[in-house]
């Protein structure tokens, strides 16, 4: 006997009716006796909204109190939903091309065009896990966040933990989980803030450079008032001309040699002021530079880097924290290379302790840990 | 019913495996009579299609709702009522493929839809205060419509009024006066 032969005599039908559904199992019923669908369980739910755009969830909270509650808690509502600057886009469909767009940039390019537009648009970024109607390559969240990072600041709305979650499985699926995002994570940045200043910030970036007319008036790094110091106290002057005189952009950048470290890339064409006088060459092509009347080093190849900050100074372009979580100290600008004596990877300490007189060893950044030189005086790393 | 058909339903599959050959009926409380019917119809038209893998949910390529073939489409051509009654019946019952119908059909019918379009059609009401609903309007402020009917039409009617003017030899200066005015 074949099987639907043997099972044809099951009376499945007859026992199945019964007068109407029971809960929990069916949604609940108006007072006309029909189905209302945001009583629909919340799994069934889940599993419509999975395929809906982000404008037409949006348009469901505006519905009612339970529409709003239930698309705010949905697990499928989107693994990234970022919250742009107004006006940038005109549809979801034209969010999503951008997305695209950014995407499939070239990675050498990464930080100029399509990519860079659509990183500057970004003002908030809502972290869940579930489908993901708007798949964003992990390298362009990374850069995003990266931003967020620069900005000491960020907003990350609905469920947290995980928002939480799918950071650390974002880390924990890169190749090095000593990532900027996981120290970052570590120091207790992934919270509810007040995004405020952020999105001013990145509105005043997207409006235009830093340069002449918008300094930077402070190095900051850390979020201690005291590591907070003006061009003057760090003896930078001469690097604060860059800002004057040119017009410089300014990005935040994860190192394109390492994808490890953000830096802050203020750059005018070229190599920067200090990477000038570290290196007579460029660091991408190797090729001599010709230096310009402020210092500033130019290229003379056309490399991707022309328009990027120095890659083996970006310590001094930026402020590189610890890579050691529980460590406060921030690296110093003025850097110069070094075998860690511990590791024998590549430290990166602070230039005024090149006292060749000094045996004090260096450090690499995971190795690094705040201390004096008993000999030299200056904060050494060791 | 034929066991190839009953398969389709994951709950009935693991039923069936738990009875073996016995004549015992299969009890499925939370399915009304006329919708396991119309059910039944799915899985029979559907009895050879393959069946959906675990992992095809992560498949994001496959989150769309345009994919309906014409069969589908006409099948759940139902109200409102007997489409949520199908998609809790396919959710109790485990057959993914009649759920995601299901799903795809409600999606389809929200999509492009104004809230008060989705509250009118699912019969909704609107319990915001127009404080409240300012206030989630900001937050998510990024989301923009696209141009409404209102306002293709008052471009429509901006190029009309120009173009009469114009054949009217009485310039510009009307229409930019009525322009501003409006």
């Amino acid at each position: 006997m074949s099987d639907a032969h043997q099972f044809a005599h099951l009376p499945v039908i007859d026992a199945l009716v019964s007068p109407r559904p029971t809960l929990p199992l069916a949604a609940s019923t108006d007072q006309n006796g029909s189905y209302r669908l945001l009583d629909l369980p919340n799994e069934v739910l889940h599993a419509i909204f999975a395929f809906l755009a982000t404008d037409s969830l949006i348009n469901l909270s505006f519905t009612c109190h339970s529409g709003c509650s239930i698309v705010r808690q949905l697990k499928t509502w989107s693994r990234h939903h970022l919250q742009v600057e107004l006006n940038v886009y005109r549809s979801s469909t034209e969010f999503e091309t951008a997305i695209k767009r950014a995407v499939t940039a070239p990675r050498l390019r990464i930080y100029s065009g399509y990519a860079t537009v659509f990183v500057n648009s970004v003002t908030a970024i809502t972290l869940d896990a579930g489908a993901d109607h708007l798949p964003i390559d992990i390298a362009l969240i990374f850069r995003i966040m990266d931003t967020f990072t620069a900005l000491k600041e960020a907003r990350f709305i609905g469920c947290l933990s995980s928002g939480l979650s799918l950071v650390e499985t974002v880390v924990s699926s890169a190749a090095n989980t000593q990532r900027p995002m996981a120290r970052w994570m570590a120091r207790g940045n992934l919270k509810l803030l007040d995004f405020s200043d952020g999105e001013n910030m990145v509105r005043k970036r997207s409006a235009g450079p830093l340069g002449r007319n918008n300094p930077p008036p402070l190095l900051a790094w850390g979020n201690s008032p005291k590591n907070v110091q003006q061009f003057m106290d760090l003896g930078l002057t001469s690097f604060q001309l860059l800002f004057i005189v040119y017009q410089i952009t300014y990005y935040p950048q994860l190192c394109s040699q390492c994808y490890r470290e953000p830096s802050y890339s203020w750059c005018s064409p070229g190599l920067c002021f200090l990477c000038a006088e570290a290196h007579r060459t460029c660091v991408q092509c190797g090729t001599d530079q010709a230096e310009n009347v402020l210092g500033n080093v130019l290229c003379q190849e056309y490399c991707y880097e022309r328009s990027q900050s120095c890659v083996s100074c970006r310590g001094s372009t930026g402020w590189t924290p610890c890579s050691v979580a529980a460590c406060k100290i921030e690296q110093c600008p003025m850097c110069i290379d070094g075998a860690c004596a511990v590791c024998g990877g590549v430290a990166y300490l602070c230039r005024r302790h090149t006292d060749t007189q000094c045996s004090c060893d260096l450090l690499c950044v995971t190795c690094y840990k705040e201390d004096m030189c008993p000999k030299c005086g200056q904060n050494s790393g060791c | 019913v034929d066991k190839e058909v009953a398969d389709r339903s994951v709950l009935l599959k693991n039923m069936l495996e738990d009875v073996g050959e016995s004549d015992k009926p299969i009890p499925l409380p939370n399915v009304t009579g006329k919708v396991l019917k119309k059910v039944i119809t799915y899985c029979e038209h559907h009895r050879n299609d393959p069946l959906p893998q675990p992992d095809d949910d992560l498949d994001d390529t496959k989150r769309r709702s345009d994919d309906i073939d014409d069969w589908d489409a006409d099948f759940i051509k139902v109200d409102n009522d007997q489409l949520f009654e199908l998609i809790l019946a396919a959710n109790y019952m485990d057959i993914k493929p009649l759920l995601d119908l299901g799903c795809k059909t409600v999606a389809n019918m929200i999509k492009g839809k104004t809230p008060e379009q989705i509250r009118e059609m699912f019969n909704i009401e609107n319990d915001f205060t127009p404080e409240e609903e300012e206030q989630i309007r900001k937050e998510n402020e990024y989301v923009s419509l696209p141009l409404d009917d209102s306002m293709m039409l008052g471009g429509i009617a901006c190029l009309l009024y120009y173009s009469l003017c114009i054949a009217n030899q009485s310039g510009c200066q009307h229409y930019h006066r009525w322009a501003s005015e409006s």
